[in-house]
């Protein structure tokens, strides 16, 4: 079939009402979310996903990628008006975007994000769609070598580019593949690490590991300290960008949008350093870079449009290979494999309404986003009043009986309890907790693939080596461990991050 | 010695990996060309406890690297742990209602502000919306009451 005719499909799948209604839930709590500072996307997707459960995949898919795009763009609309990132890929608009508020320009400001989101957003679902069917085929060329090393470099990749050293990212990641292991091994029929709990025979259920590890830790974290009164947000006057301000955003948007969907594409990078990426190279080619820091719109144009242009592009690698490249996308992946859909490159021949479907809905989504977000600004705002202590027995609420349903047992609660005590001891001694997710739902698929491999080269390890594919694979998680480990690239890299908690 | 993020880490994952090795050395190792089902853990664990053991090297030779670790506040931890089990417990032997009473109001503590009203009001409208939600929405079976 060609592209036209699955889009087609696609918007057929799209365009029916209840799918409709999903998208714009999706959208709408993902931009809440992006709004409230405390409540990040991958909690939300975490305490949401037992919600749907019920649904069919192709709605449950939609929803939930609605929470997660609309909550990249929603970030910049705190970022702007009160000078605080509502999720972490805002972090870099609050430079030039909160000046340009007390310029007397917020409204220029969050027009001009929104455009940029809104290019960058169906840029990224473009390139979903023409990527899919080529890098679907290669893939199914991929045998048990290849996905092993690809496997490998996604885990490197997630470790190695989180915030914080690399030895912690790599530890945690590896932890997270030996949880994962626990359960029947399903080649011996031995169970590992259940220590007799029958609740683990079929391991440990993944939802409620992530809910642990990041709603439960989160609410510890954000309780620690007295609740903080948010800043009063700038009012806005006009929110029509002027002809020279789209003169002067129009290139920034493009380059951001290139430089996001770049680093959305590959796994680990992320929204932050593409945001951070694509504010650097605008500094550094602008004519009059005294600027940045003081209210330049390109400030604000390139990084939200590599920030929402990368949070698409995580999507290619997650749909087509099944490889996710984020703690958010492995919940993603998480959810389509609770749903009885196996991800990975038979997705679009076994699933096809499933994944053009999800596409035409980002489509609509991101249009949702520009018509819905302009004139709500001043909801969004008011809704930074909530306090917290409002929040989070909300949450508490959704994931507790979230996870009680999944499998009608107490069991998982105890579950989660363990991982939410694990989380936080991991934000105690700074181990970013995401490897630890994409290790958990990698870990099992390694070892299959790995065991498969030996298997057919009589326990030749070379084979990973001669399979040029795979060794080039391995290659790049090599290089990237050499990247970090040279100082000056580390640096930067530090500086990317710093500001992601 | 000071207890630092770096190396209390490493003590955590070097305890981890080889706990884990030596647990997966009872269940066969096997051959590369046939894994048996501990080849995969332990070498997993072993390369975590390597981890552990680098972090450990590094904090101790560069321990101006490494910060001590903050305070633990143990308040909102026990509340909310205590909350959520005790939701865990409830929901099994008294139903919906009951168990998210008690989460509400048990994790009400793990904070230090609010009135007692706005708890009421809270426990009255969250059980509306969650039974609202999970029960009549979604139709998912959950005794209300038992």
């Amino acid at each position: 079939m060609s592209l036209l005719s699955e889009l087609a499909l696609g918007f057929s799948v799209a365009l029916t009402l209840t799918n409709l209604m999903y998208c714009t839930i999706g959208v709408v709590v993902g931009t809440a979310i992006g709004v409230l500072p405390g409540v990040g996307p991958l909690v939300t997707i975490a305490v949401l996903l037992p919600l749907t459960f019920g649904l069919p995949p192709d709605s449950a898919m939609i929803m939930l990628a609605g929470i997660y795009y609309g909550a990249a763009y929603g970030g910049s609309t705190t970022a702007i008006l009160v000078n605080l990132p509502g999720e972490q890929g805002a972090a870099v608009t609050v430079i030039d975007g909160y000046q340009m508020a007390r310029q007397g320009r917020a409204g220029p400001a969050l027009a001009i994000a929104a455009i940029g989101s809104f290019v960058a957003g169906c840029f990224g679902t473009f390139l979903i769609a023409v990527l899919a069917l080529p890098l679907t085929r290669v893939a199914l060329e991929f045998g048990a070598p290849e996905f092993t090393s690809l496997i490998v470099l996604a885990l490197v990749a997630t470790a190695v580019l989180v915030h914080g050293s690399m030895l912690k990212g790599i530890a945690v990641a590896l932890f997270g593949v030996l949880v994962g292991l626990a359960g029947i091994d399903l080649t011996s029929g031995i169970e590992r690490y259940t220590f007799g709990v029958p609740g683990l025979y079929e391991g440990v259920p993944f939802v409620v590991v992530a809910m642990g590890l990041f709603a439960f830790a989160e609410i510890i974290r954000n309780l620690e300290h007295a609740e903080q009164h948010t800043a009063e947000a700038i009012e806005i006057t006009s929110l029509m960008p002027t002809r020279e301000d789209l003169k002067a955003s129009w290139k920034p948007i493009l380059r951001g949008t290139a430089i996001g969907s770049f680093f959305g594409t590959l796994p680990g990078a992320g929204q932050t350093i593409a945001s951070f990426g694509a504010y650097a190279v605008e500094r550094r080619i602008s004519k009059t870079p005294e600027r940045f820091g003081k209210g330049a719109i390109e400030g604000v144009a390139a990084p939200e449009a590599a920030n929402n242009a990368s949070a698409q592009c995580a999507f290619i690698p997650t749909l087509t290979l099944g490889i996710p490249g984020s703690g958010t996308m492995a919940l993603m992946l998480g959810a389509l494999m609770i749903q009885g859909v196996t991800p990975g490159p038979r997705i679009l021949t076994s699933h096809p309404e499933l994944f053009w479907g999800l596409i035409a809905s980002m489509w609509i989504g991101n249009l949702l986003l520009v018509i819905l977000n302009l004139p709500l600004v001043g909801l969004w705002v008011s809704m930074l009043k909530i306090p917290y202590r409002w929040l989070f027995p909300i949450i508490l609420v959704f994931s507790c009986i979230g996870i009680y349903t999944v499998n009608q047992s107490a069991i998982d609660i105890w579950v989660m309890v363990t991982f939410g005590i694990v989380g936080y001891i991991f934000v105690k001694l700074e181990c970013e907790p995401a490897p630890f997710i994409l290790g958990l739902l990698l870990g099992p698929l390694l070892e299959t693939n790995m065991r498969r491999s030996l298997l057919l080269s009589h326990g030749d390890f070379t084979t990973f080596l001669t399979n040029p594919i795979s060794a080039a694979f391995l290659l790049a998680a090599l290089g990237l461990i050499v990247l970090m480990v040279v100082p000056a690239i580390r640096r930067s890299k530090d500086a990317a991050t710093e500001e992601e908690d | 010695m000071r207890l630092t993020k770096d190396l209390l880490s490493g003590v955590m994952f070097s305890v981890f990996g080889l706990g884990a090795a030596i647990i997966a050395h009872g269940y066969g190792f096997g051959s590369p060309a046939r894994m048996g089902p501990g080849f995969f853990p332990i070498v997993i664990g072993l390369l975590l406890a390597a981890m552990g053991l680098a972090l450990i090297v590094q904090s101790l030779r560069h321990p101006e690297t490494d910060e001590p670790v903050e305070r633990l506040h143990f308040r909102p931890l026990i509340f909310i742990s205590a909350a959520i089990a005790s939701f865990g417990i409830l929901i099994e032997e008294r139903g919906l209602i009951v168990a998210l009473v008690a989460l509400i109001v048990i994790a009400r503590f793990a904070g230090r502000e609010g009135s007692l009203l706005e708890l009421a009001v809270m426990v009255i409208v969250l059980i509306a919306v969650a039974v609202g939600i999970f029960v009549y929405a979604l139709n998912i079976y959950l005794r209300l009451w038992i």
